[in-house]
C-alpha cells in the first residue's frame, strides 16, 4: 500500500483523536469555570426524532440534555462514557478495528473499590458509543468500530480498492472487480469509509437494492449486472449500516439511481424505507447512511394482480403485519397516497407475498420479466 | 373486674400460712427465678416509698450470694428514713398489715403483698426469720429478727437489739430457698435495670451472686414530687380495699368511715345511700363482713354506671343491679323508687393531682444516660379517667439506635417494672396494634426500646399477680394514642436520618467514581491523573458540603 493511502488514513484517525481530547479537555474547562461537571449531548428519544419532509430524511432534532457526574442518576453513564471514549482512544491510537462485542468486553470490568461493573450489558457500552457518535459529530466506523454486521453483498460493473491497514505494518489493499466474482459477490465489509474502501470506477448506471441474499443470488447467476449495467447489493434482509452507507455514497459519489426490491409485507417496506429514509434509532447518522432518491421497485399487492399471479402465493397476514402496517400508516414517510393505497389494499385483501413467489411463474420471472417490465414502465413508488 | 379480689376473701377465713401457700403463685411467687424477683420487689419498693416520702434521693443495694441449691441470702440496704423500731415488725410480721389506707397516695405499692409476705416466704422455705436494721439516724441502731406468726397473723419478735450508730436506713437480710438466680428477661437483674430507668433519680448498685457489681447510676438529681394525699375514689374501690379498711378505721360507723375516708361523697350522698343499705352502713366499721363490704362496692359501682350512661342508663339493668346490691328480690315499684334516690347522689370526680408521672424531661434523661441510643421521643399524655371515674397518664419513650441492640417493650405500673404476663398485657397488645411501618421503623425487628409507664391509683391489673394491664378500652386507646405521637415524632427523625443515609451513600458511590473517572480523563486529555482527581475531588466535596451540615443538626436534635 503505498504511503498517501496510509497518509488519508492516518489523517482521519488524528482528526477522531482530536476530536477526543477536546472532548475531554472541555469537560475539565467546565469543571474549572462552572463548578461542574457534565456533558452536553443531544437527546436521544423519539421526541427529538423529526421528519424533515424537504431533504426526505428522518433526523436528529436539536434538544439537548445534559448529563452530570454528581447526579448520581447519571453518574455511572457519564463514567461508561468517558470510559468508552479512552478505549476508543486505544484502538484508533494502534490501528486496530474492532467490533461493539470486543469493546464491551474491555469495559466490562468492576469498578475499583466497588463491588459494580462499569458496564454489565452490551447495550450500555453501545449507548456510550452513539452517545460519542453524536457528541463528537464522528461515526462508529470512524472510531474503528464495527458491528457483527458482515452481511451486505455486491456485484456488477464496478472496481474498488480496499484498504486493510493492519497495526504491524503490513497493510494490504485488494483490487475488486465486480464482474469477475463468484457466487458470494464482494462481501461488504463492515467499514467502507472512503479510506478504507475506495471506489476507482463505476460504470453501472443504476443500483438494485434486493431484500434478501436468496433473491440477490437470482440475480446474480442470471447476469442482470451485466444485461442491465447495474450494481445489484443486498443487506440480507434489515441492512447494516456498511450496506447503507455504501448505497448512500454510490448514490451521492457517483449518481446512480437506486431501486429497492423487497417481500410485499410491512416488513419488507420498512426495510426499504431505512435505505431511504434512515431509522428511528440512528436518526443522527440518517446524513451518512439515509438515500433519501432511493425508489421503490416492488413487490406491491397491486404487482399480485397486475403479473397475475396464482392465488397460491398468498399468505395469510399475522396478527404483527395488521399492527405493523398500521404503523407504517402512521409513519409521516409513508403518508404519500402511493403507499397508503397499498397500505389499505393490503389490509383490504389480508394478505402478504414474498419476492421468491416469482418463481411460481417460472425459475426466472423475478430477473428476466418482473424486474425488467417494472423498470421498463417506471412503476416505482416513491 | 380489673382486680382479683377473691384471693382475699379467702385471707379472714383460713391461717395466713394457708392462705399464703395456696395463692403464692398469684402473689407472685410462682417459679423460682419469679420468687426471687418478687422478692426483691418487695423489698425494693419498700425502700423508694420510703425514700421518697420524706425526699430523699434513694441509694439502694441489693446483693445476693448463692448459700446452695437454690438457697439465696437476699440483702437490700437503703439510705431511707430508717423504720421506727415500734413499727418495723409491723411492716415485716404482718401480712396486709395495712393496705394504701394508711398513706393515701399514689405509691409503687400496690403490687404484691408487701414486706411480710417476703418474710412468709423465707419463714416456709427456709424456717428462718428476717433480719432487720434500721435506725432513723438518731444515733441508735435497731436490730431485729422477726418472723410471721402465721395462727394469729401478727408479727413474731425473735430477737431485738440496739447499739448506737452513725446509719440512717434500713438494711434487710433474708434467706430464701427454692428460689434460682439467672440473668434472663424475668430475672432480679433486669428488674433493677428497668426500676433505675423509670425512676432516674435512683441509684442502685446490684451485686450478683458471682460477685459482679452493676451500678445503674441517677442521671437527675432531683428528687420525685410526693403526690398530694388524696383518698380513693369511691369508683375505683375494691372489696379488699373496703374490708381492710374496716379493720383499721376509727369511726362509728360505716357510713362515717366512708365519708371520712373516700374521696367526693358528701353528706347528702351518703344519706341516699342509708337508704339503700341502712343496716350495713350503720355498723361500726369492725363488724363489716366480707360480704357486706361487697355489697357496698356493688353499691359504688351501680352509681357508677349511672354517672358514666347518664340519660342512657337503662332502668332494667338498674333494677338487676340493685339486686345484686340488696341481696334479695326487689319488687318493681319500690326499685324505681331506689333507683330514683340514687339518680340524686352526685359523687365528685377524682383530683388528677394525685398522679405522679414519671415526667417527659425525666423519662428523657433517663432513656439517653441508660441506654444510649441515637434518638428518643417521648410523649407525657395529660391524665385522663377510666370507668368514669379513676384516674390515670400515660407516658411513652421510644428510644432508637445507638447502643440499643435488638427491640424490647418495657411496660410499667406506677414506674414499676412488670416483667411477667406480657401477652395478656394491653400494653403489649397496643404496641403490636400499631403499624409501626408508617413511622418509619419496623420496630420489632430494629434496635427500639419502647417503655410505657402507666399511673393511675388504681392501675386496672388483670389479675393479683399484677404484670398485666387489663383491656379497659379508655386505657388502651390511650396508651395507643401515646404510642402514635411519639411515633410521629420518631417518623420525623427516621425520614432524616432515611435522607441523609441516602446522601451519605450517593456521596460514597462518587468517592468511589471519582479516581476512576480521574483516571479515563487524564488519559484523553494527557494531563496528570492526580492533578485531576483533585480538581473533580474538590467539587464533590463542595456538592456534598449540605450533608455535613444535615448531619450536625441531627445530632444537637437528639441530644
Amino acid at each position: 500500500m503505498n504511503e498517501k493511502i496510509i497518509e488519508e488514513i492516518r489523517r482521519k484517525d488524528k482528526e477522531v483523536l482530536k476530536r477526543l481530547k477536546e472532548w475531554a479537555e472541555s469537560i475539565l474547562e467546565k469543571a474549572e469555570k462552572e463548578k461542574d461537571l457534565y456533558i452536553e449531548l443531544p437527546t436521544r428519544t423519539l421526541s427529538n426524532v423529526i421528519w424533515d419532509e424537504e431533504k426526505g430524511v428522518i433526523l436528529m432534532g436539536e434538544k439537548l440534555s445534559r448529563r452530570y457526574f454528581l447526579n448520581i442518576a447519571h453518574a455511572k453513564r457519564f463514567l461508561q462514557t468517558v470510559w468508552v471514549a479512552s478505549r476508543i482512544k486505544e484502538l484508533v491510537e494502534e490501528g486496530i478495528t474492532s467490533s461493539l462485542r470486543d469493546l464491551y468486553y474491555t469495559v466490562k470490568f468492576t469498578i475499583p473499590g466497588t463491588r459494580e461493573n462499569l458496564v454489565d450489558e452490551q447495550r450500555e457500552s453501545d449507548k456510550a458509543i452513539e452517545d460519542l457518535e453524536t457528541m463528537l459529530n464522528v461515526i462508529r466506523e470512524e472510531f474503528h468500530i464495527m458491528s457483527q454486521g458482515g452481511k451486505g453483498h455486491l456485484a456488477g460493473p464496478i472496481e474498488i480498492e480496499e484498504r486493510v491497514p493492519s497495526p504491524d505494518g503490513k497493510h494490504r489493499v485488494t483490487e475488486v472487480d465486480g464482474t469477475m466474482l463468484g457466487m458470494g459477490g464482494w462481501a461488504i465489509p463492515p467499514i467502507v469509509e472512503p479510506e478504507r474502501v475506495h471506489i476507482k470506477k463505476v460504470e453501472a448506471e443504476f443500483v438494485l437494492v434486493i431484500e434478501k441474499f436468496a433473491s440477490w443470488v437470482r440475480f446474480h447467476e442470471d447476469r442482470f449486472w451485466d444485461e442491465y449495467n447495474a450494481i445489484i447489493i443486498t443487506g440480507g434482509g434489515q441492512a447494516d449500516r456498511a450496506t447503507r452507507r455504501l448505497v448512500h455514497r454510490l448514490h451521492y459519489e457517483f449518481k446512480l439511481p437506486v431501486y429497492v426490491l423487497t417481500d410485499a409485507d410491512p416488513a419488507g417496506w420498512y426495510i426499504y424505507s431505512v435505505y431511504k429514509q434512515g431509522s428511528i434509532n440512528l436518526s443522527y447518522l440518517s446524513p451518512q447512511l439515509a438515500t433519501p432518491a432511493a425508489r421503490f421497485l416492488g413487490l406491491t399487492i397491486s404487482d399480485y394482480h397486475e403479473f397475475k399471479f396464482p392465488p397460491t402465493v398468498k399468505i395469510k397476514l399475522k396478527e404483527w403485519d395488521i399492527k405493523r402496517v398500521n404503523e407504517l400508516k402512521n409513519y409521516p414517510w409513508f403518508k404519500k397516497k402511493e403507499w397508503q393505497r397499498e397500505f389499505e389494499l393490503l389490509e383490504k385483501e389480508q394478505f402478504k407475498m414474498e419476492i421468491e413467489a416469482a418463481a411460481s411463474k417460472h425459475w426466472r420471472f423475478i430477473s428476466k420479466d418482473y424486474v425488467p417490465a417494472k423498470l421498463e414502465a417506471k412503476a416505482f413508488l416513491p | 373486674m380489673p382486680e382479683g379480689t377473691d384471693i382475699f376473701k379467702e385471707f379472714k377465713e383460713h391461717s395466713v400460712a394457708e392462705f399464703f401457700k395456696k395463692n403464692k403463685h398469684m402473689l407472685g411467687y410462682s417459679g423460682k427465678v419469679r420468687s426471687l424477683t418478687t422478692a426483691v420487689h418487695e423489698l425494693v419498693t419498700n425502700s423508694l416509698d420510703a425514700c421518697e416520702e420524706v425526699g430523699i434521693l434513694p441509694d439502694i443495694s441489693v446483693s445476693l450470694e448463692r448459700l446452695g441449691d437454690e438457697h439465696y441470702r437476699l440483702t437490700v440496704k437503703d439510705n431511707g428514713p430508717g423504720i421506727p423500731p415500734h413499727i418495723a415488725p409491723r411492716v415485716f410480721g404482718k401480712l396486709l398489715a395495712g393496705t394504701k389506707f394508711h398513706r393515701m397516695i399514689q405509691t409503687r405499692g400496690q403490687q404484691g403483698i408487701g414486706a411480710a409476705g417476703v418474710t412468709l416466704f423465707s419463714q416456709i422455705t427456709t424456717g428462718k426469720p428476717v433480719k432487720i436494721i434500721t435506725s432513723t439516724g438518731d444515733g441508735t441502731v435497731w436490730e431485729m429478727e422477726v418472723m410471721v406468726d402465721v395462727t394469729k397473723n401478727e408479727p413474731d419478735v425473735k430477737s431485738k437489739r440496739h447499739y448506737p450508730g452513725d446509719f440512717r436506713g434500713t438494711e434487710v437480710i433474708v434467706e430464701l430457698k427454692e428460689v434460682e438466680y439467672n440473668r434472663g428477661k424475668y430475672s432480679v437483674y433486669e428488674y433493677l435495670r428497668r426500676t433505675a430507668l423509670a425512676n432516674p433519680h435512683v441509684t442502685i448498685r446490684f451485686t450478683e451472686p458471682d460477685g459482679k457489681i452493676t451500678t445503674f447510676e441517677r442521671s437527675t438529681f432531683e428528687p420525685v414530687k410526693i403526690g398530694i394525699e388524696a383518698k380513693p375514689h369511691p369508683f375505683g374501690i375494691t372489696t379488699d380495699d373496703i374490708f381492710s379498711l374496716s379493720r383499721i378505721a376509727k369511726s362509728k360507723t360505716v357510713a362515717r368511715m366512708i365519708t371520712s375516708h373516700l374521696h367526693g361523697i358528701g353528706s347528702k350522698a351518703i344519706i341516699s345511700m342509708l337508704h339503700i343499705l341502712p343496716r350495713e352502713l350503720n355498723k361500726p366499721p369492725q363488724e363489716l363482713t366480707w360480704e357486706e363490704a361487697e355489697r357496698i362496692v356493688m353499691l359504688f359501682r351501680l352509681l357508677r354506671t349511672m354517672a358514666e350512661k347518664k340519660r342512657d342508663f337503662d332502668e332494667k339493668e338498674g333494677i338487676e343491679m340493685l339486686k345484686k346490691v340488696l341481696g334479695k328480690e326487689i319488687d318493681e315499684e319500690k326499685a324505681k323508687n331506689l333507683l330514683n334516690i340514687l339518680k340524686e347522689v352526685k359523687i365528685r370526680g377524682p383530683s388528677t393531682d394525685v398522679l405522679i408521672p414519671i415526667g417527659k424531661e425525666r423519662i428523657k434523661t433517663s432513656l439517653k444516660a441508660n441506654l444510649k441510643p441515637s434518638f428518643v421521643s417521648v410523649v407525657e399524655r395529660k391524665p385522663k379517667v377510666y370507668y368514669g371515674g379513676i384516674p390515670f397518664q400515660v407516658e411513652v419513650g421510644i428510644a432508637v439506635g445507638g447502643k440499643i441492640e435488638n427491640f424490647e417493650l418495657m411496660r410499667f405500673a406506677n414506674r414499676v417494672p412488670l416483667l411477667f404476663d406480657s401477652g395478656g398485657c394491653a400494653i403489649t397488645e397496643a404496641v403490636k396494634s400499631i403499624d409501626w411501618n408508617r413511622y418509619g421503623v419496623d420496630v420489632f425487628n430494629a434496635p427500639v426500646v419502647i417503655m410505657v409507664n402507666i399511673s393511675s391509683t388504681h392501675i386496672p391489673y388483670t389479675t393479683a399477680g399484677k404484670q398485666a394491664i387489663a383491656d379497659v378500652p379508655e386505657v388502651y386507646n390511650e396508651i395507643r394514642q401515646a404510642l402514635m405521637e411519639a411515633g410521629r415524632k420518631l417518623k420525623e427523625y427516621t425520614s432524616k436520618v432515611h435522607s441523609i443515609n441516602e446522601l451519605m451513600q450517593k456521596k460514597k458511590i462518587l468517592e468511589h467514581y471519582l479516581p476512576f473517572l480521574s483516571k479515563g480523563l487524564a488519559t484523553l486529555t494527557g494531563k496528570d491523573e492526580k492533578v485531576v482527581e483533585s480538581t473533580l475531588k474538590s467539587l464533590l466535596e463542595e456538592r456534598y458540603k449540605r450533608l455535613e451540615e444535615l448531619m450536625k443538626k441531627l445530632e444537637v436534635e437528639s441530644a
